[in-house]
């Protein structure tokens, strides 16, 4: 046998044996540990990743999160998902969306609350089974912002006029180029209201709590994790280990390997990540959605979607 | 089998030649043995990172896959050194190992080879032949094997 003919042979049984191996493993229940996933949510909570290049890339996509929840519950070897969470929230949607497919999930949810579990964030966690967070975290912020800067005045310091053109006498509405008109002002007052209330029902749903308790805590408050606990909010003060030790019991298991389900991060993710960080403060709020909404019916929405 | 070589054809081979036929066999390895394996670890979210194998515990289907990866391994070196005294990395960078005893045994081919599968011993040979003035891998002087220029 030539050389070249022998190592073509060689590499053939080597591959085969090792296919062969690989579907053995595959095909056997029982060779498979049992596992945690471990499910991030970083970031701002939005609807999806692919907006723009850079800087919507950031956060946690719902479609990302879903994704992940969806392998995890279809995983025979996967006994039970933590969520860990170090979020200051997000678009009411994206946070709907999650808190949704976590409730069609049949295995235990345990929620792990870092830093930071506020607003939306905090939604979906009121949606999993069982709230552990760091004592100094924070959490809570159930509330709704939809602040924004208006410009009309310095632009006509320079000069700068805001010609209006518009069919439909509400669609400008939210323009940073002019001033709400108090019937402006008062609709989109009640839309924050009407997302609040959403919000206060889910929350007071998802956890037991009376709608009228939810509602008083409901502020707009964040509370540190001690202060959460006394008012129902969470369950257990901890960290990743008390979350492992609370879902293997919940899931009736002894060990279980935990496994991230980590999205690869780019180094363009990182930057986009540094920069989201930037830009959203403490509890946010959900309420900016409202304003990105318009995106596709106004030219300001970028300039909305960043300041809001 | 080959015979002994006269003192005076032994050229040995360089280390960076020798490193850079480690670096293509590794390669090769990766598509040919690991490559199989990667579907299954990606659904079980795990990658075969240098980090991993010191934080992922190691469970029974990962034992399997690690001890079938290093047989098959192993297999690769042994079989293309013993029959043909060059691994596919050696051919392209034109060396091949030769035996400093009388005889060339398996057990020598697999001595020399052993710490590629093992990464402690791999750790070993790595230090060794950096420190010591010839070279030579801890477990090439084992084995009385030695890399030289074809």
């Amino acid at each position: 046998m030539k050389k070249w003919q022998f190592i073509i042979v060689i590499l053939g049984i080597i591959f085969l044996v090792s296919f062969l191996v690989s579907k053995t493993i595959e095909g056997t229940e029982s060779l498979k540990p049992d596992r945690i996933a471990v499910i991030p949510i970083y970031g701002p909570i939005t609807v999806d990743s692919s907006s723009d290049i850079f800087f919507d890339q950031s956060g946690s996509p719902s479609t990302v999160v879903i994704d992940a929840i969806d392998r995890a519950d279809k995983d025979s070897s996967i006994k039970g998902i933590i969520l860990e969470i170090n979020s200051p929230g997000g678009t009411v949607v994206a946070s709907r969306e999650i808190s949704n497919r976590i409730k069609k999930v049949n295995k235990p949810i345990v929620s792990w609350i870092r830093e930071v579990g506020a607003s939306g964030a905090y939604w979906i966690a009121s949606s999993t089974d069982y709230i552990i967070a760091d004592p100094m975290s924070i959490t809570g912020s159930i509330g709704v912002i939809g602040s924004y800067l208006e410009f009309s005045e310095l632009f006509e310091k320079y000069g700068i006029t805001y010609e209006r053109l518009v069919g439909g006498d509400l669609k400008d509405t939210g323009s940073p180029y002019k001033q709400l008109t108090p019937k402006e002002r008062e609709i989109l007052q009640l839309k924050i209201n009407k997302i609040h209330e959403s919000f206060v029902k889910e929350v007071s749903n998802n956890r037991k709590l009376d709608y009228d308790k939810v509602k008083d805590l409901g502020n707009g408050m964040f509370y540190l994790g001690e202060e959460a606990l006394d008012l129902g909010l969470i369950d257990e003060l901890g960290s990743k280990d008390e979350a492992l030790n609370k879902i293997k019991s919940l899931a009736n298991i002894k060990e279980a390997e935990p496994v991230s389900f980590q999205r690869k991060v780019g180094i363009t993710d990182l930057l986009a990540r540094l920069s989201a960080y930037n830009s959203f403060y403490i509890g946010r709020g959900i309420g900016f959605s409202l304003f990105s909404g318009f995106k596709d019916e106004s030219k300001y929405s970028n300039i909305l979607k960043q300041v809001v | 089998m080959p015979k002994k070589v006269k003192k005076e054809e032994i050229k040995k081979a360089s280390i960076i030649k020798r490193v850079l036929a480690y670096i293509i066999d590794s390669l090769i390895i990766t598509l040919v043995v690991s490559y199989p394996f990667n579907n299954y670890l990606k659904s079980m979210n795990i990658t075969l990172k240098f980090t991993d194998l010191f934080t992922t515990r190691l469970t029974s289907d990962l034992y399997i896959i690690f001890f079938t990866i290093a047989i098959l391994s192993l297999i690769y070196f042994v079989a293309l050194e013993y029959y043909l005294k060059q691994t596919i990395g050696k051919i392209i960078m034109k060396i091949k190992i030769i035996s400093l005893k009388k005889e060339f045994k398996i057990s020598q081919v697999i001595l020399r080879n052993i710490s590629k599968v093992v990464d402690i011993l791999l750790f070993i040979d790595v230090i060794y032949m950096l420190l010591s003035p010839e070279k030579e891998r801890l477990f090439g002087k084992l084995s009385k094997t030695q890399v030289i220029i074809k």
